[in-house]
């Protein structure tokens, strides 16, 4: 009954996916090392960048409603980041599901923390912090 | 046992014709409630791992609905399943993404069936691949970064297992309900 289950097409398919899960696997890897920039973007837009090395708190707000540019959503929502000891979390944050609260601390290159109803992305870099996904380019701090 | 690989409408047709449309929505209704107690309880459960790993236990009644009747029905009963589940307790972001990663996983689902080469399970598996694949890509659009896709090979592989797992155990029950559902 146990055999009755499956066909050969599906080991065909399963040994596919698994080797799509493969390469994905190493393509990740290969790009992944301990980071050394923390860079915080709320909507797409860079929040700010800091140092992987240097413990601090960063409270991310949105709501700051200035010439109509839309850095948030909803008014008044927080997300508090802290970083310390060379990993990042998300200490907490005024969301209703609480998925990036609950994340394990990152601290590798690639890795992400996301709060997707404020659109905050917490994200790990290496020292370059420019590659293809970064729109602004050039900034190295941004003052808030 | 013929209604497990029964033919879409092009071909022989399925059990489903012969009922009355308010039978026919009875039964649907029903198989949606269902499908919604099995996201309810798995909403439930605490999520261990980074978000989209999930066991999908709800699928088990998609995927048997997809064969039992189409994939016209399997979409409706799951469309309606996630909007249901966001109104009670997901939130509009765990209905969005659901959405999305439900729409990408019945098409391939429906499209697999169709080649007649797959068991319910492999079926299922796949779908459970689409539908981490549909909510990542969501994902990344809502926040706006690729960079995002570094958890592809995780929600891959827990796509993997869960697709297998439901579809598995859909298969089992599947043999076990009446003709006449």
């Amino acid at each position: 009954m146990v055999k009755d289950i499956f066909k050969k097409a599906d080991l065909v398919l399963l040994a596919a996916l698994l080797i799509v899960g493969l390469a994905a696997s190493l393509a990740v890897a290969r790009t992944s090392h301990d980071g050394t920039q923390v860079v915080i973007k709320v909507a797409g837009e860079l929040y700010g960048q800091y140092s992987l090395d240097e413990d601090q708190q960063i409270r991310v707000t949105s709501g700051h409603s200035s010439e109509g540019s839309d850095a948030g959503n909803s008014p008044g929502t927080e997300n508090i980041v802290m970083i310390e000891g060379g990993k990042v979390s998300m200490t907490s944050a005024d969301c209703p599901n609480q998925d990036c609260v609950r994340h394990k601390p990152i601290s590798k290159n690639g890795e992400s923390i996301i709060c997707l109803p404020h659109k905050v992305v917490v994200q790990i870099r290496g020292s370059g912090a420019h590659d293809a996904s970064d729109e602004e380019g050039g900034y190295d701090t941004l003052a808030q | 046992m013929t209604h497990l690989h029964s033919k879409d409408r092009a071909g022989a047709p399925s059990p489903l014709k012969k009922k009355t449309p308010a039978s026919r929505v009875a039964t649907l209704a029903l198989l949606t409630t269902l499908a919604l107690m099995f996201s309810y309880i798995e909403a439930m459960i605490p999520a261990p791992g980074p978000p989209g790993v999930k066991l999908g236990i709800a699928n088990i009644v998609i995927v048997i609905c997809l064969y039992r009747f189409s994939a016209s029905e399997a979409a409706a009963v799951n469309l309606l399943r996630v909007a249901l589940a966001g109104l009670l307790f997901t939130g509009l972001f765990g209905a969005l993404y659901s959405a999305a990663g439900a729409v990408l996983s019945l098409i391939g689902m429906a499209l697999l069936k169709k080649t007649n080469l797959f068991s319910m399970a492999g079926v299922s598996m796949a779908g459970g691949v689409l539908h981490n694949l549909g909510q990542l890509i969501v994902a990344a659009f809502l926040v706006e970064e690729a960079a995002i896709f570094y958890y592809f090979p995780l929600l891959l592989f827990s796509g993997i297992a869960s697709g297998l797992l439901t579809g598995i155990v859909a298969t089992l029950v599947a043999r076990k309900l009446p003709a006449r559902l």
